[in-house]
């Protein structure tokens, strides 16, 4: 099970100590979504040798408009293992382009309807469960996300969309492990399968990409080599 | 050109061809030239052997053979699914997106 953070300087907590703190949680990996226009440093290899965990680079697109996410994702899809788009007025631009991996925070300043979701569904694009407002914010801004998240469950398991759960880390001490998750899930209607399928997925679409980036890999369906090489 | 990139909407009669894999046992490990091509099924010729091989159900390995003497093929796996489609019209398919 992976998670989902946000390091320095967007967030407050260098990667190594995400790392350190996920290895402690218990999480296989840790998916580093950094601003895109940020220059994040850090030596993902190191940092994963040191602490046990696998640190996937990815990054995260926030733009006013289409056009300028658009030119965001061609150049960022190459150079990192998982795009994700800040959701909210670019949700149906993202749902819609098969080069993105996850929708993150669509109910914040946006709405997913049945045509998102028949589009997510349809060109692969995870919508993300944010569990970050429901952690740490309260009164009617909690109330909302909590709104926000059941319709958005509601709209994923009529029209099967595919998903992922994150906490929305910023800081090292905004993780939480993978069983408090699915208490809080459990409390919000989620079942348990849901939110350990949604941790797991980030794994999922690592190692998709990463298979995809290598040589091998030609378009779905085609590769090259010879058979057995690639089925040991 | 006939390269890898290009093998799904590339003309596939007298490509050299394996069955790699199948969900029909029998047809796993045939082997030989693509002599005819309909929507969904290549006929594959070994000698005076021919097999009908669907193309939904089968995973294909072509070889294509290099311009110059030395043993240099290049291999290509081809999931069948990818190929279903009339020969004439496969040619015109981009096929999905890389990260589809």
């Amino acid at each position: 099970m992976y998670e989902a953070v946000t390091p320095r300087p967007d967030g407050s907590s260098t990667v190594a100590r995400f790392a350190l703190t996920a290895a402690d949680q218990g999480y296989d990996g840790i998916v580093v979504r950094a601003d895109a226009d940020t220059d994040c440093d850090y030596d993902a290899g190191a940092i994963a040798d040191r602490y046990g965990v696998d640190v996937v680079e990815g990054c995260e697109v926030r733009a006013d408009d289409r056009t300028a996410a658009a030119s965001a994702v061609d150049r960022l899809r190459e150079r990192h293992t998982v795009v994700c788009v800040r959701g909210g007025t670019l949700n149906r631009f993202a749902v819609e382009d098969p080069r993105v991996d996850v929708v993150t925070r669509p109910m914040v300043d946006g709405d997913v309807n049945h045509v998102l979701a028949k589009a997510a569904a349809r060109n692969g694009v995870r919508l993300e469960f944010a569990f970050d407002r429901v952690l740490r914010a309260d009164g009617g801004r909690r109330v909302q996300a909590l709104r926000g998240l059941r319709k958005l469950r509601e709209m994923v398991e009529q029209y099967d969309a595919p998903f992922v759960v994150s906490a929305g880390a910023e800081s090292h001490l905004h993780l939480r492990a993978p069983r408090e998750l699915l208490a809080l899930g459990d409390l919000l209607g989620f079942t348990h399968d849901q939110v350990e399928t949604g941790l797991r997925e980030w794994g999922r679409i690592t190692e998709r990409n990463r298979e995809v980036v290598s040589d091998s890999f030609i378009e779905p369906g085609v590769r090259r080599g010879r058979y057995e090489e690639d089925h040991r | 050109m006939l390269t890898a990139e290009t093998l799904p909407r590339h003309e596939l009669v007298g490509l050299h061809v394996r069955v790699a894999d199948s969900s029909d046992p029998t047809l796993v490990g045939c082997e030989g030239t693509v002599v005819s091509e309909t929507t969904n099924t290549l006929l594959l010729s070994a000698g005076s052997r021919s097999v009908r091989v669907p193309k939904a159900v089968a995973t294909f390995e072509f070889r294509l053979d290099a311009e110059c003497s030395e043993d240099a093929s290049e291999y290509v796996v081809v999931e069948g699914e990818r190929l279903v489609a009339r020969p004439a019209r496969r040619t015109e398919r981009t096929g999905d997106s890389r990260w589809q």
